[in-house]
Formats: C-alpha cells, sequence, structure tokens
C-alpha cells in the first residue's frame, strides 16, 4: 500500500458522550398531568414558565396540579433533592436556560 | 494518533483547519503526529489519558486531543506542564468552566503564573503582559481557548452564548513579577512551597485600567477603589488587582502587606444601594454589611493581588470576575514536570 504524501489532518475535537436513550414517551395527552415549572432564577425566568403554563392550559393542562421549582444558582444545576421531587412528584417537567 | 485527512500542502492544510470550524479564527499550526508526542512526553501524558471530564458537556478531555490544540496555537513542548496545570484548575468545580464557556456574560480564563516556569519557558511578566510579542503567554492562552472550543464545545454562537465577550478570550496569560513586587509572590501567600510553579485561574472580564501618574499610596488605591466600584462591573464576587511595579513600590510605602491592601480597597469600594435598584442591575435583596454601600468583593479576600508589568508608568489594571456572588472562583494548582505527574498518577 502506497504511503500517504501530503499533510495530514488530524481531529483535535471531542465528541460528547451522549446517551442513546430516547426521551420520554409522549403520549400527546395533557389533561390530569401533573406538570413541573423549573426556574433557573434568572430574573424574568419564571414569567415565561407561567406564560408557557397558561398556553398549555389551552392544550388541556390543567395549572392547578403544576408545581414550582428554582435553582439557587442560575449557572449550577439544581440540587439532587429538587430533581428528586420533580422525579417523584411530575409527570412532565418544563424548564428553560438563558438569560 | 490517526490523521482524519491528508491535504497537499501546509497552506491547504491551515484553510482545512478553519473549514472545519478547529481555529479560533486566526491560523492554526498543522500538528504532526510525532510533534505531538513530544508534547506528551513533556507533560508526562499518555495519548489517551484523560485530563479532564467535564460532565455537563458530557466530555472527557484527553491528553492527547490537549497536545493536538496546544500544536495548533503555536506552543513549544515545554509549555505543556503549564497548560495541563491550567485546565485542571478550570475543570475544578468552583472555577465553573461549563457556565463560563457558556454565558452571555463572554468570560475569559485569566491566568497568573508564579514560579521558576516562568523564566524557564519565557513567560512575560514586565511591559504589555495584556498586549503581544511574547510566545509563551500568547500561545499558552490561545491553546486554553482552542481546547475551549474543540474539547467542550465552546463554540461561538453554539455553546458560547457571549453577548460581545472580550478580546482576553483570544489569550489572557501572563507570569507574576515577583522580582519587582515588595510583597510575598501569588504563590507563596495562597500556601505553595517556595520553588514551586503554579497557575491561577478565573473566569473574567477584561481589565480596567487604573490610571495614576502622580499620587501616592492612598491616591493610587482610592483610585483602585473607585475603579472597582464600576457600576457595569457590579456583580458580587472575587477580581484581581495586577500592580505595575511603580505603583506597587508605592504602596507598599505605607502598605506593608497585601491583607492590609486589600482591606482598604474593600472598605473604600461598593457602590450605593439605590443606583443599583434605579438601574435595574438588581432586582433582589443586596448583598454587603454596610447600610446602603454594596461592595464588589463579599470580603477582602475576594480580591487577589498580583504585580506584574514595565517598570515605568503608572498604569495597573483591575480585572473582575465573570460571575455573580462566586458562582466561580480563582482555582489554583501546582505546575508538574512529567517526572512528578507520573508518579503522582502511580499513588
Amino acid at each position: 500500500m502506497e504511503a500517504q504524501t501530503g499533510v495530514p489532518i488530524f481531529d483535535p475535537s471531542v465528541e460528547p458522550d451522549i446517551d442513546p436513550s430516547r426521551p420520554a414517551m409522549r403520549d400527546g395527552v395533557l389533561a390530569g398531568k401533573r406538570v413541573g415549572l423549573l426556574w433557573n432564577s434568572k430574573p424574568g425566568g419564571e414569567k415565561l414558565m407561567h406564560y408557557v403554563l397558561e398556553e398549555l392550559r389551552a392544550s388541556g393542562l390543567d395549572p392547578a396540579l403544576a408545581r414550582e421549582f428554582k435553582k439557587e444558582y442560575d449557572t449550577r444545576p439544581a440540587k439532587k433533592e429538587t430533581y428528586d421531587a420533580m422525579a417523584e412528584g411530575c409527570d412532565l417537567v418544563i424548564t428553560a436556560v438563558g438569560d | 494518533m490517526e490523521p482524519a485527512s491528508w491535504t497537499e500542502d501546509t497552506h491547504s492544510a491551515i484553510e482545512e483547519y478553519h473549514r472545519r470550524g478547529w481555529t479560533d479564527g486566526l491560523p492554526v499550526v498543522p500538528p504532526t503526529g510525532e510533534r505531538v508526542a513530544e508534547f506528551l512526553a513533556v507533560g508526562g501524558m499518555a495519548e489517551d489519558e484523560t485530563l479532564f471530564h467535564l460532565a455537563e458537556r458530557r466530555r472527557s478531555v484527553p491528553a492527547g486531543k490537549v497536545a493536538l490544540n496546544a500544536v495548533m496555537a503555536g506552543c513549544l513542548p515545554g509549555y505543556m506542564p503549564v497548560l495541563l496545570a491550567a485546565l485542571e484548575a478550570m475543570a475544578d468545580p468552583d472555577y465553573n468552566l461549563h457556565s463560563s464557556a457558556a454565558s452571555t456574560g463572554g468570560a475569559a480564563p485569566l491566568m497568573v503564573v508564579n514560579g521558576p516556569v516562568r523564566t524557564e519557558i519565557g513567560l512575560n511578566m514586565g511591559g504589555n503582559i495584556f498586549g503581544p510579542g511574547h510566545r509563551a503567554n500568547a500561545a499558552i492562552g490561545r491553546a486554553i481557548r482552542l481546547v475551549l472550543i474543540n474539547c467542550i464545545g465552546a463554540v461561538p454562537h453554539l455553546l458560547d452564548r457571549s453577548t460581545q465577550g472580550n478580546p482576553g478570550k483570544y489569550s489572557f496569560t501572563f507570569a507574576e513579577y515577583e522580582e519587582a513586587s515588595p510583597w510575598e509572590p501569588l504563590s507563596a501567600e495562597k500556601g505553595f512551597e517556595a520553588g514551586r510553579s503554579t497557575v491561577a485561574l478565573l473566569a473574567t472580564e477584561g481589565p480596567h485600567n487604573i490610571q495614576n501618574h502622580y499620587g501616592r499610596a492612598r491616591g493610587i488605591l482610592d483610585t483602585a477603589a473607585h475603579t472597582m466600584s464600576s457600576l457595569g462591573s457590579m456583580s458580587a464576587g472575587q477580581s484581581f488587582i495586577v500592580f505595575s511595579p511603580e505603583h506597587a513600590a508605592l504602596i507598599a510605602k505605607e502598605f506593608r502587606d497585601k491583607r492590609a491592601v486589600k482591606e482598604y480597597l474593600f472598605d473604600r469600594s461598593g457602590v450605593p444601594e439605590a443606583l443599583l435598584r434605579e438601574t435595574g442591575k438588581i432586582t433582589t435583596p443586596a448583598w454587603g454589611e454596610t447600610p446602603g454601600r454594596v461592595p464588589h468583593a463579599l470580603d477582602p479576600e475576594d480580591i487577589w493581588i498580583a504585580v506584574a508589568g514595565g517598570e515605568a508608568g503608572g498604569h495597573s489594571a483591575w480585572i473582575p470576575s465573570w460571575s455573580r456572588r462566586r458562582n466561580g472562583v480563582t482555582v489554583m494548582r501546582p505546575v508538574l514536570s512529567a517526572g512528578e505527574r507520573r508518579a503522582k498518577k502511580k499513588e
């Protein structure tokens, strides 16, 4: 086999180790679902969550079943207890990133 | 290490790295397998040995990729121990690499180097420390940026959402001018043994000039305190003050140690809480213990002091952290030789 000539190109990048598991099932029915709202603690974030909640009301979501959660710091993951509470007490969670 | 592809010549290779988005916008040095091996040998790591893992990005960064980016940045093999220490410091959760690299705040990794390695590899500590002209300063800082882009995905407009960023994102590395400092060097102040080279990393804004050509100790420090009271930079957290040798010598005539300087600055810097509220800077309770005055630092020890710059000129710099309320703090690490790193791995 002939030796390759020229200038080699090496890939300096690292790909993320992404879990191939699929997203949670969507059954298309929002009525009766317990929704969690995770506010990242950035100003205005809670308003966005409430706006989304109201928009989903028209699709059958009951805002009375909503629970609100908040990260302690916007730049850090939420506490484990917060994730545990959402996993136990919610059927779906809405969050957002950014300023 | 196998190439991903081949090109005809050096110019084509440089264009290929651009085309694939693997640069910081400037041309890179096309690496070779032999060159990468040299870097790894001086660093004391194997190609597939993980240097750090960033859980939020789901990425484990091997030493081989760090070496590739270091060659691309224009580093010399002797820079690898400093670069490896820098990345280890940045991977410490206290530094907050994921958020600082993604934030609209546009943080740059500021690095201060202490100890014998400064002169061993030609790091600039004198005039023009924040400017061009010295390979070690330029290339090591650049290598950090290339690792962030290529290895943790901090690509502008994607996972780097800086609104404007700052020029330090190209490279923001300098050495402390220990020989011109009237105080103990940063490494000694923070408890490292004499003769140990260290790196200190903090995610920061760009430098704010502290200009005072005619004042004496208190005049210079009052100028610094006023600079630290910048409304635009008022987010509680750590900061660096880099005093020029001239300023440091004048200050030291009255302030014998860094602690005295820090306390003076802490007591005299800050903005009125009312101003923070009127301008919409804060909507939550202000921090600080002095009623009505909100300091930048949460504690005098949030103010880190180093001495560097040309021996003439009344210019120092205040460099505030990116973070709010210490969500990213300064992290220091020792610079390990290849032998020390291999020995540590065996432990």
